[in-house]
Parts: C-alpha cells; structure tokens; sequence
C-alpha cells in the first residue's frame, strides 16, 4: 500500500469517530499502538484495541494459572493480522471479520475465528525464531475441507491463510 | 467424591479405562474467559501433579462432581468448569485419555477423578489442530461468575 492511500484510509477512518477523539486516534496510529488499517477494516482496529486486557495480569491471579503474554508477542500478533486483513482486502475486497484474540499456552497469542462454517485458530509464539501454526477447517465438510501450515515470514502475507480468510466475511 | 483426606492403609486405586461415553470436568481460569466466552488458550498442557510428564488435567465424572472439580482450584472463585465427551477427546488426533489418580501425594489432595488427556503440545504445528478442535466438543456446565475479588478482564 502507498504511503499516500494509507494516510488516506487513516483520515478516512478518522471522520467517522466523534471530533473529541480524533486527536487521540491519530496520535495512537502515530505511536504505532494499532497499524494503519483501511477503513473498511475499521471493525479489527476496535477488536485489536479491545485485545490489550490480555497483556494485564491481575494481581490476585495464580502465576501457573493465568494466560497472559508479553507485549511484543501480541504486537507481532497484531501485525499478522493487519497484514492479512489489509492484503485480503485489497486483492478481493473481502473486510474478514474480527478473530478472537486472546492469550495462548506459554505466552503464545492466538487469533481464533469460530467455524462459521470456515474457522481458522493462528497460534503466534513467545520465541519469535518460532513461526506462527495455523489450523482451520469448514465445520460442514470437516474431513475433507480443511487447512494447516506455519507462516515462513511475518513480514509477508500466507497465500494459504489469505485465501482461507477470504471466506470469512 | 472427588477427593479424600486422611485415609490411610487403603488399597491404591486402581487405574481403569475410561468409557467413551462418560465425560471429563475441566476448570477453566476466568484468564481464559472473557465476557463469557472461552478462549482456546484454555487447552493447554501443564505440569502433572507428580511434576513430570505434561497433560491437560481433568477430573472422570465417575469420580467427581462439577462442584468438586471446581472446588480443587487454587482459588476456585476465579474458575468456571467445562465438560467434554470422552469419545470427543479421542477423536482428536494423537490425544490420549488416560486415568490418572492422585494419591498419597505430597501437597495435593488425593483425587481418584484425576485423569490426563495427554497429546503433543511442544512442537510448533502439533498443537495448533488440537486446541482447535478441542473448541468444537465442550459445553459449560459452570459458567465463572465474575466477583469483586476475582476480577474477570474485560
């Protein structure tokens, strides 16, 4: 994407919020907080942001209990995501619906999109010399219409999990 | 009952075969629910209770309660309970059910209803299938009730 249609869908975005908050939105962007998306995309950007309690460990909680991770794991985590949401709608124009996102087993962070009927889970790692898992299936055809690989560069966009998200309207 | 406190000379309990049909409690910690909703986070190996080996601990309803299950939590207020078909679980790929009791341990509770579904976790694309497939087979049978010394994330 241009740096002139990526400040574009950023203003873009930033009309539809109230005037009150639009200094604040901007200045987010500008630290980096949640990547630039387009404004069709606006829906992740709120899920993205709502994902922050993850990195909150409550005092009262267990360390062996609770499922937290590190701020640089979901900050890669949310990258993946951006990236594919932006590359998914600009080749098909598909806005993919918000995944859960949510702590993972020893401060992973996944990206879950319940079988509707395509579901996909994304699994980003602590270690970031470990590449992201990817697993998903079509809860109709279960046996026989599925997906699972691992993500070679998270720089890059997966053509397998672009594709898959592309059903996820 | 799920657990048993100061019997002693007593025949070990036996490990038996789990049915398909009967079911497994799992605690889930309110870390993994949020506004209601289970996270896949919530399956996950963790430690056995003698300190080797790995596996997501569960308790046999032949042997336990929902109630008991739930109160074996460190602090059961920040916990909910699932449940899950035997039969489920082992239809997930490399997933084991195995009978695990606790007895005689140092510093746990004895618990005939232990039992461990134990399958890869370690190996980076192992575990991914797993969890998302574990998503597909649990229903509630305690939800968490967020309190005010138990604070849910919201």
């Amino acid at each position: 994407m241009s740096d002139a249609k990526l400040d574009a869908d950023v203003l873009l975005k930033a009309e539809t919020i109230e005037p009150a908050n639009r200094s604040e939105f901007r200045r987010s962007v500008a630290c980096g907080d949640i990547p630039a998306l387009p404004a069709a995309l606006g829906h992740l950007g709120d899920a993205i942001r709502e994902s922050r309690v993850i990195l909150e460990r409550q005092p009262e909680w267990h360390e062996e209990d609770a499922l937290v991770c590190d701020e640089s794991t979901w900050r890669r985590a949310v990258q993946i995501l951006v990236a594919h949401a932006t590359a998914a709608w600009e080749t098909t124009r598909v806005a993919i619906k918000p995944p859960v996102i949510s702590a993972g087993p020893e401060g992973s962070v996944d990206l879950y999109w319940p079988p509707q009927p395509y579901g996909l889970l994304l699994n980003i790692p602590a270690s970031p010399s470990d590449p992201a898992t990817y697993y998903g299936d079509n809860r109709d055809k279960a046996d026989t219409n599925k997906t699972s690989g691992k993500l070679t560069s998270e720089d890059g966009v997966d053509p397998g999990v672009l594709m898959w998200l592309a059903h996820m309207a | 009952m799920a657990s048993t406190h100061g019997v002693n000379n007593r025949e070990r309990w036996p490990v038996e075969i789990i049915p398909d049909d009967d079911r497994l409690f799992m605690r889930v910690h309110c870390s993994a629910i949020r506004e209601g909703t289970l996270h896949v986070g919530a399956f996950r190996n963790r430690r056995g209770p003698d300190g080797e080996g790995e596996g997501m601990s569960t308790d046999w309803s032949k042997y336990a309660t929902p109630e008991e299950t739930k109160r074996q939590a460190r602090v059961p207020e920040q916990n909910g309970v699932i449940e899950m078909v035997v039969g489920d679980v082992r239809e997930i790929p490399e997933q084991v059910v195995q009978h695990a009791p606790v007895q005689d341990m140092p510093d746990l509770q004895d618990n005939r209803a232990h039992t461990d579904v134990k399958g890869p976790k370690k190996a980076p694309l192992a575990d991914t299938p797993a969890r998302y497939l574990f998503m597909k087979i649990w229903r509630w049978v305690i939800r968490y009730e967020p309190t005010t010394e138990s604070t849910e994330p919201s």
